[in-house]
Parts: C-alpha cells; structure tokens; sequence
C-alpha cells in the first residue's frame, strides 16, 4: 500500500498537468488579476471538493487559499517566489477536473490531487506556518 | 475571551509545531476563531463545540500541564494530543469557519 502510494506521488508530479500547472503558476505568481481569479475560482468549487481524501491537510489547503489573497490584496508577501509557483501550481492541479486521474472517477479521483497537495506542503509548510502566525498577530 | 485570544496567539507564535504536525493549521483556526467569534464577526459554531476549542487551546497555552511544556522533546506531547482530540471533534465546525473566511472577507 505505501509502496503504490508513493508510486502515484511520483506519477502525480510527472505528470503533464502538474508541469502545466507549474508553468501558468509562474504567470499568475507575477499578476494579482490572475491571482484573484485563481481564488475565486478557487472558492467557487471548493465547496464541492470532497475533504476526505486530503484528510488534514485540508487545512494546508485553506491556507493557500488565504495566502494568495492577503498576496493579491497586498497585504502579505513575505513568500519566496519558488515556493509562491509551488502552491499556485499545486491549487490549480487540484481545480483541474482532468488531472491524472480524473476528478470524477468515484472513489479514487481525488487521491492524486491528495499527493500534489501532500507535496507541496512538505515544500513550503513553514511559509504556510509563519503565513498563519502573520494571520493570528495581524489584526 | 478576546484575551484568551491574545495571550494564546502570542505563546502560538513561539511553540514548536513539529509535534502537532498536520494538525496545526487546525489549531491557528482555533485561534482565529475564536478571535471572531470574541469580536460577533462570526457566531456560528455550536456552543459545545466551542466549549472543546476553548479547552483545547487553555491546554496548549497551559505551560503546567501534564508534561511540563518547559521539558525538552516531551513538553509538546500531549498538547499536540489534546489538540489532536479536539481537531477530531470540532473539525467540521473549524471546516465551515474556514469556508467562512474564504467567503466573506
């Protein structure tokens, strides 16, 4: 089980759409327009994603989502850009209903977006934690 | 309650959050929401739901608990436990609040 784990991680982030993902990150890491339509696109779905497949990480996730729009609005920059393009990329992989393996398939369809997600968090968890730090001594 | 909030973010800002791993972005959604809930932006959450936040982050920020948060390695242990628990219990609630955020500012 572990090992088909780890084997769909590695297929996940080889795959066509994660590299995509990654290059239109770079575009929307440098325009707030992009970025804001990211976001909303972002909360328009998200209600209709099923959280058990991202399990804790769910909460990870929220936070990406709050820290491209403090970025956006200008409140909050303090992210380096590769680890700015690794979150962007890793939202817009798990938007994408076509991705490795597609959204719609029951049961499994979000299991590799849980991999990208797991990824990116392992990348840029501390931005994320001092990003959620900012958040709680801010107002 | 607000100065629950203030005193708790503040000790947040410099505990160690290895030991609650993934469960410490539900731990700051404690934080901020009991901010709102202190400041009526945001009121709802079932009342014992809250009552378990509200001990859960007494807990953590507690330095004299169970394992004495001074002790070095173990004094986070079972603070990251009695979040854990709390998480479970009041995940969906901590869920909505965060939907909440997205949406509404």
């Amino acid at each position: 089980m572990k090992r088909k784990a780890t084997t769909l991680a590695k297929r996940a982030k080889g795959s066509r759409t994660f590299t995509n993902a990654l290059q239109r990150a770079h575009t929307f890491a440098r325009n707030p327009k992009a970025l804001r339509a990211l976001f909303e696109e972002a909360t328009r779905k998200v209600g209709s994603l099923p959280r058990a497949p991202f399990k804790e990480l769910w909460g990870y996730f929220q936070a990406m989502l709050r820290l491209i729009r403090a970025y956006y609005r200008g409140q909050y920059r303090d992210v380096s850009f590769a680890n700015f393009v690794i979150i962007i990329g890793a939202i817009i992989y798990v938007l994408d209903p076509w991705d490795l393996m597609p959204d719609w398939i029951p049961g499994v369809g979000f299991l590799d977006d849980a991999t990208i997600l797991a990824f990116a968090v392992q990348k840029t968890r501390e931005t994320l934690d001092e990003f959620m730090t900012w958040e709680s001594g801010a107002a | 309650m607000r100065e629950l909030f203030n005193e708790a973010a503040k000790e947040a800002a410099t505990m160690p959050r290895e030991p609650f791993g993934d469960t410490w972005p539900y731990f700051q959604a404690m934080l901020r929401l009991i901010r709102a809930y202190a400041d009526g932006q945001y009121i709802g959450v079932p009342e014992n739901t809250l009552v378990v936040i509200v001990a859960a982050i007494v807990y953590a920020v507690n330095p004299l608990d169970v394992i004495p948060d001074a002790l070095p390695a173990l004094g986070y242990l079972d603070d990251a436990t009695v979040v854990a628990l709390a998480v479970k219990r009041s995940r969906e609630a901590l869920d909505d609040f965060m939907a909440w955020e997205t949406r509404a500012r």
